[in-house]
């Protein structure tokens, strides 16, 4: 993938972002289950599912707002309480664009991708969106050092 | 697209303005400060240069999930050091290459003098596309 990047594009589905399998917990799950899975996995997102379907989708986001500096007992919590209900999905066939729509609209990082009988396969993100567009910009962007040169600035910033 | 990639200058995204704290500041004002802003980071600034950042995946790494106590421990015993940093000028690719390869879902921008004055997200990445795209 070596062309300049078009439109168009965008129109190719989400599975060729190579989504990745997804955390999942049953609902009731205690909290802390979940919590050392995102740790565990450094994942920023887990999906609660009730018999094999998803019912809800709990972000590291989640955690930081209604979790940390809270008194919550992580053992007796259970995920139901803190997740999002009813989360935005999609299948692998669903575009790119439409994707993207989704992230702006719902201010959202993590979509759930499932199958039809809505079954959590996968998880596509802002930032496998973002890789994409890398991937076409690969001399551009990937060959870069990490820092720019800064010839003499460096120390003067006592970095 | 291509071109103006990596012609554009960062600080054309507008950057955010970040918000800092010191290292000995109890992390649970930082857990509020992330939480009232909708900062997903905050700066660990020393005598106003950057030296440090704390996400909200530090947060749930180093706190919640080790029942760490917010309101006892400081900054500094969990602040991620050295972050990745850029100057204003320099290009929106240095902040994708950072992003993509470096794994990192923010940068932040500082002056010459190393004192922090914005933060771009993957989000501002993402919406500099759509808008160069005419989504």
């Amino acid at each position: 993938m070596q062309h300049e990047i078009h439109l168009s594009d965008f129109n190719e589905p989400i599975g060729v972002l190579e989504p990745v399998r997804p955390l999942c917990v049953e609902v009731g799950s205690p909290l802390r289950a979940a919590i050392d899975m995102l740790d565990e996995e450094n994942y920023g997102c887990v999906v609660v599912v009730r018999k094999k379907k998803i019912i809800g989708i709990l972000t590291e986001h989640d955690i930081l707002t209604k979790v940390a500096g809270q008194s919550v007992d992580l053992d007796r919590a259970t995920v139901d309480a803190f997740m999002t209900r009813h989360p935005v999905c999609m299948t692998v066939c669903d575009s790119i664009k439409d994707a993207i729509k989704a992230f702006r609209q719902h201010n959202i990082r993590h979509i759930p991708i499932v199958d039809k009988r809505n079954h959590p396969v996968g998880y596509t993100s802002v930032r496998g969106v973002i890789d994409f567009v890398v991937s076409y910009f690969s001399e551009e962007v990937l060959n870069l050092p990490p820092k720019p040169m800064r010839v003499g600035m460096e120390e003067e910033a006592g970095a | 697209m291509n071109a103006s990639l990596v012609t554009t200058n960062i600080g054309s995204l507008n950057p955010k303005k970040p918000v800092c704290m010191r290292p000995s500041a109890p992390v649970l004002d930082a857990i509020k400060v992330m939480r009232d802003t909708k900062n997903g980071c905050v700066l660990v600034t020393e005598d106003e240069r950057l030296v440090g950042v704390v996400t909200e995946r530090d947060i749930l790494r180093k706190v919640v999930s080790k029942d760490v106590d917010p309101a006892t421990t400081q900054l500094r015993s969990i602040m991620s050091m050295d972050p990745n940093y850029l100057y204003d000028d320099d290009s929106v690719a240095f902040a994708l290459n950072q992003m993509s390869a470096g794994g990192s879902r923010k940068v932040t921008i500082t002056d010459t003098d190393g004192r922090p004055t914005g933060v771009v997200t993957i989000e501002d990445i993402l919406d500099y596309v759509i808008e160069k795209l005419n989504f």
